[in-house]
């Protein structure tokens, strides 16, 4: 791919889709999703050399939907699409908290980190998992670590944004926000206690989100 | 090796979640702009409306399908389908002789054609 993916570019870029797309803009979005490409060495690369630390980690990649993209812009005017750290990302799922600390360690060690927010402990509206700004091959990419409980609860989470988007910022249905917010508190304490969060505690909170957007 | 699976969800759950294997990534985002080109007006619209568009649209890069079930297990939370490139026009084809529309009674359709056709590759994740 020649595009040459400078701030400039990227911001070009942002200032388009922040309108919407358009059926003329199809060969950028094409372009923006090259970011792919480096993802693809990046995945393979953290594969290999996670290995040993978490041999049963799963790990996968991405480039951001051009949907969440555009409404991070839009709910974000102040934000230009090169400030957006997550625009391609890879995600790995281990087991617990020890294997999660200690791959993030092995991360920080090995790699050009610029940044890394843990909100295992300290949740986002209940959103848990530590992720880190990684510097590679000239991109930005942002790699997320998740335990299977923070990864089971997004799982849920995910499940209310589809009725709300509103749910993910803190706003949305007042009971589904404090529902998902127990659950969040219940895998903190599952991953403590080196348990998986129960099937009847995720089915309760599935439960207030279906009912909550019954009507 | 390196697989790349394009997503196709309904958040509503109506239809079988579609996911379409691709080794070649390019090809994956070219089919990726022309469902994103489809939905264009509702996408846009629902972008000003600050709601979620109802079909998601993804590629996924990950050494196996088991993969991603692990690391986006949403997508897998009903039925799904797992095809083949080269099989998406034919259940095109197949769905367009049905009068296929996104509505509950032409889903039960394809989730019915799909479990016919391909029963190893349907199924309900556990």
């Amino acid at each position: 791919m020649a595009t040459d993916f400078n701030d400039v570019w990227i911001d070009e870029l942002g200032a388009r889709l922040r309108h919407g797309i358009t059926p003329d803009d199809r060969s950028v979005r094409a372009d923006y999703r090259s970011f792919q490409d480096e993802l693809d060495l990046l995945r393979g690369r953290l594969v290999g050399e996670l290995g040993a630390l978490a041999p049963d980690a799963e790990v996968s990649s991405r480039t951001k939907r051009i949907e969440t993209v555009i409404a991070k812009l839009l709910r974000r005017p102040d934000l230009s699409l090169s400030q957006i750290t997550d625009l391609a990302g890879a995600r790995i799922v281990v087991a617990d908290r020890v294997e999660q600390r200690a791959i993030v360690a092995r991360l920080q060690q090995i790699y050009d980190v610029q940044d890394t927010d843990d909100k295992s402990e300290s949740p986002k509206s209940g959103y848990r998992a530590v992720h880190l700004d990684i510097r590679y091959q000239g991109r930005l990419l942002e790699v997320q670590v998740q335990t299977r409980n923070q990864r089971r609860w997004q799982q849920v989470s995910e499940v209310a944004a589809g009725y709300d988007v509103a749910i993910k910022y803190g706003g949305g249905n007042p009971d589904v926000a404090q529902a998902l917010l127990e659950l969040s508190e219940l895998a903190l304490q599952c991953d403590r206690d080196g348990i998986a969060l129960p099937d009847d505690a995720v089915a309760r909170a599935i439960s207030v989100i279906r009912l909550a957007h019954s009507s | 090796m390196s697989q790349n699976f394009l997503i196709e969800h309904d958040r509503h759950w109506k239809i079988p979640t579609r996911i379409t294997v691709y080794d070649d990534l390019d090809a994956a985002n070219e089919r990726l702009c022309r469902l994103e080109d489809e939905q264009m007006d509702e996408l846009n619209a629902c972008l000003k409306a600050g709601k979620p568009v109802r079909m998601e649209y993804v590629v996924l890069g990950a050494a196996s399908l088991d993969t991603i079930k692990q690391t986006h297990s949403r997508y897998f939370g009903g039925e799904y389908e797992v095809v083949q490139p080269t099989e998406i026009h034919y259940l095109a084809s197949w769905r367009e002789q049905q009068g296929w529309t996104p509505e509950d009674k032409v889903a039960e359709q394809a989730r019915a054609f799909t479990r016919a056709m391909y029963p190893e590759r349907s199924g309900v994740a556990a």
